[in-house]
């Protein structure tokens, strides 16, 4: 899952990002943000998450669960 | 659903847009972002001017304007035609349908088939496919299909979400019987269930307008828009587009026994150039055979994207060569629909602009 973390990283426009960390502690988490990772999300990993989704996660740990259980469906 | 054409063909494309152009540059400093948050916007999604009508131009002025021009240039003679269809999300009025102030305005002949059909991103496919049913009628034999919204008046200019990317502007398509034979597959999809993706929730009879939907209201993002203007979920559109529109269109290419090589342009619906992009790589389309530079030059106007796309990047080749063209529109409703037609050898193909009168 190290692909996720950097893309992450280049998302936020940061020099990385780690499982521990809060979405909303990065400053650059806003709405184009979340486009730009569903789309990330979609292209890399080949699985659909919604806005609302998305929203709904606090930990960046939690995005690697949530894409784990995805593929799993 | 599957839909089968025989024998039809698009004869011209005139499309009318504003000469008012405004860059997303100028517009910055409206929305409630950050000059960096709203430059990187730009970048990403690839935005940088639209061209949007003054506070009173409506859809039958641009129709007028645009028919008007072709009756001028002798490129359609007025007596021709035996249909009008209009494809609008933004009349004149509710009643009368604006296909009739149009035919009043420009004094078409007494039976003409009138006919407003409330579409927007799907629209330009939609026309098509009644133009071409219409033509089966022995005695409809030239078709106008109007495209045309001013929905840049229904977006408000603090939602950085939508009013960076809308335009306004009008497509005429002539569409005739074809002396040779052929065979227009095309494929379409509806879902009521997700309509909530894109609406301008007040301003009919379910919640009539009135000073309480007029107020600005600030959504999770820091958009500012009233509930008498248009609602865009920016994340759920996508994800619709990335799910539905590649198999809809394989489904499609299997239909009509041909092959993506074989397409020769993919002229999509304009979303935004980001989405655009997105959908050419999960398709495995090269970019240039699926032209996304609309909306950073036009903006997105709904159902005449499409034919914008068209006059904008094949004006010339398209009047003397025929290409292979797979068309594709996706959004309100929620509908999707696609269609593989050879479009060329037409009479015109241009793009005129909209001089607003003092």
């Amino acid at each position: 899952m190290e692909e996720l973390y950097t893309r992450l990283a280049e998302i936020m426009d940061v020099a990385s990002v780690s499982g521990t960390d809060k979405f909303e502690d990065f400053e650059m988490w806003d709405s184009l943000s979340k486009l730009a990772t569903v789309a990330m999300l979609d292209a890399s990993f080949g699985v659909t998450v919604s806005g609302k989704e998305l929203g709904d996660l606090i930990l960046i740990s939690e995005l690697e669960s949530l894409i784990q259980n995805k593929k799993k469906a | 659903m599957n839909l089968l054409y025989k024998n039809k063909q698009i004869t011209g494309i005139l499309t009318v847009i504003p000469d008012n152009e405004i860059s997303f540059d100028d517009e910055m400093d409206n929305y409630n972002f950050t000059k960096t948050q709203s430059m990187r916007l730009k970048t990403v999604m690839g935005y940088g001017k639209h061209c949007i009508v003054a506070e009173s131009t409506c859809v039958s002025d641009l129709c007028v304007y645009g028919l008007s021009y072709l009756f001028d240039n002798n490129l359609l003679k007025k007596d021709e035609i035996d249909a009008l269809i209009l494809v609008t999300q933004s009349p004149d009025h509710f009643v009368p349908p604006t296909s009739f102030i149009i035919q009043g305005r420009l004094e078409l002949k007494k039976d003409l088939y009138c006919i407003d059909i409330n579409q927007g991103c799907t629209g330009y496919l939609i026309g098509l496919m009644q133009a071409f049913s219409l033509l089966d009628q022995d005695t409809i034999k030239k078709v106008v299909l109007l495209n045309a919204d001013v929905l840049s008046r229904k977006v408000s200019k603090k939602d950085r979400n939508s009013f960076p990317i809308i335009g306004d502007g009008a497509a005429i398509t002539i569409v005739e019987r074809n002396s040779v034979e052929n065979t227009i597959h095309a494929n379409l999809f509806t879902d009521g269930s997700r309509s909530g993706a894109l609406v301008i929730p007040a301003g009919g009879f379910r919640m009539p307008s009135s000073p309480e939907t007029a107020l600005l209201e600030e959504d999770d993002h820091g958009n500012l828009r009233s509930k008498d203007h248009l609602c865009m979920n920016g994340t759920e559109v996508f994800n619709f587009v990335q799910t539905e529109v590649p198999v809809m269109i394989d489904e499609l290419i299997e239909l009509a026994g041909t092959t993506m090589e074989d397409v020769d342009y993919f002229m999509f619906h304009q979303p935004n150039r980001f989405m655009l992009q997105k959908l050419a790589d999960k398709m495995k389309v090269p970019h240039e055979k699926m032209p996304n530079n609309v909306v950073e030059n036009f903006g997105n106007g709904s159902s005449i994207t499409i034919p914008t796309a068209i006059t904008f990047n094949l004006a010339d080749e398209l009047c003397n060569k025929l290409f292979t063209m797979c068309l594709a529109g996706f959004g309100v409703g929620l509908t999707w629909s696609s269609m593989i037609i050879d479009i060329g050898n037409l009479n015109f193909c241009k793009m005129i602009k909209y001089q607003e009168e003092n």
